[in-house]
């Protein structure tokens, strides 16, 4: 049996920057028992246009269409397990607003310091329960199994001996790790310019998920690490290619890399077929 | 069902500490999502800042307990967000890592970010229940 994807797009333009925009990503993608949103930055609801603030008045920004965006997945805030806020600086703080959102129970949270896309001080991204009552009952202990690509040249791990899997399937998902512009051919890097790595690295990506049974379409969330935030309308181009429609959501930030690397992309997918 | 984990060592309670508006951990879907975990002692909530062995080291171990008075382990992480403060340290936290998922080890991400409190590593791991 294989599990629906279903991308979310509210009618609310607000809720829906990324078509505004024309950008390529999904607000939030739904599938098995989570939904999954795009890291979200403030916008004005009535142009789209980034509005830049103090991270208090961002923050607050950020939550309130994040909780309607729950709401249009039919889910909401109170189901939210899981959120990331990326923050300019760590020695500013958002968690007055975030507490109101929040006030019982609250999601397990991470913070971090980044460089964020726009000029944004906040960025919010979130997983949440699809409905309050999933597919698997808490008692559940789902398999856990390592996923490898078909091709060993792509096994970055083994070959260079890194503590880490390709990926990672339990239940209804499979976790990739981060991916890089490795040659198929020679398993060595191909630096070149910034358009041709995202696109070896989605190929990559690609065949990774098809040595599972699964592939880039079943693909609900990707979170891309770019070396330099300038390339960010470049990588919308490629995006654009491998997903012409229905594309994941997603989150983009600018870090340091290593090797050289200008993308580091990971993702995880539905997987292709529900284990017995 | 959406359950809240809650600290097992009162230490480890962020919240009660630091103020972190946040749980530990969120169990969901046969999954638990840990909140970003740093080195903190686990019976004193104290930081213990040190170097990305001596911290990578703490958080393994203090992930260690809460996986484990939750009913999983280290063994059942499907992901993770590794986030050091540079990576010039990469080697570094690898060789410290290996020893806590010396097998079928999860996915994994490396992010230099800024993290909290000027601490060297955080670890934030999604993990099979």
């Amino acid at each position: 049996m294989t599990l629906p994807r279903q991308v979310i797009r509210p009618g609310n333009p607000s809720l829906d920057a990324s078509r505004r925009a024309n950008l390529p990503f999904s607000p939030a993608v739904r599938g098995g028992d989570f939904v999954f949103l795009s890291g979200i930055a403030a916008i004005d609801p009535a142009t789209g246009e980034p509005v830049h603030g103090t991270v208090a008045a961002e923050t607050r920004q950020i939550l309130r269409r994040l909780d309607q965006l729950l709401q249009a997945a039919g889910s909401s805030l109170a189901n939210v397990v899981k959120v990331n806020v990326l923050i300019y600086s760590m020695l500013d703080n958002m968690n007055s607003v975030y507490r109101e959102f929040f006030p019982t129970d609250s999601p397990a949270r991470t913070v971090c310091g980044a460089k964020l896309i726009g000029g944004h001080k906040v960025e919010i991204e979130c997983v949440a329960l699809a409905s309050a009552t999933g597919l698997h009952p808490s008692a559940d202990r789902l398999p856990r199994n390592v996923i490898q690509p078909a091709n060993p040249k792509l096994n970055v791990s083994r070959n260079a001996n890194l503590p880490h899997s390709p990926g990672i399937w339990t239940g209804d998902y499979i976790f990739l790790s981060g991916m890089g512009p490795v040659d198929p051919l020679t398993g060595g890097r191909n630096l070149g310019p910034i358009a041709e790595q995202i696109r070896q690295t989605l190929r990559n990506m690609a065949h990774m998920l098809e040595s599972a049974g699964s592939g880039l379409d079943r693909i609900v969330k990707m979170t891309v690490v770019l070396a330099d935030a300038g390339d960010y309308d470049e990588m919308n181009r490629v995006w654009r290619e491998f997903f012409p429609m229905d594309p994941p959501a997603r989150t983009t930030c600018a870090l340091q890399l290593s090797n050289g690397n200008g993308v580091e992309i990971e993702c995880i997918a539905l997987a292709g077929k529900r284990p017995s | 069902m959406r359950s809240v984990i809650s600290a097992p060592v009162p230490g480890l309670d962020l919240r009660r500490e630091y103020g972190h508006h946040q749980s530990p951990a969120i169990r969901a879907g046969g999954l638990i999502f840990c909140s970003g975990m740093v080195a903190i002692n686990p019976e004193t909530g104290e930081r213990e800042h040190g170097t990305v062995t001596s911290e990578a080291q703490r958080i393994f171990e203090n992930l260690k307990l809460l996986l484990e008075s939750a009913g999983s382990s280290l063994e059942r992480i499907v992901q993770v967000h590794a986030m050091i403060y540079d990576r010039i340290e990469y080697d570094v936290l690898n060789r410290v890592y290996r020893r806590y998922v010396p097998n079928a080890p999860p996915a994994r991400t490396v992010m230099s970010v800024q993290i909290e409190a000027g601490f060297k590593v955080m670890l934030d791991v999604i993990v099979a229940a």
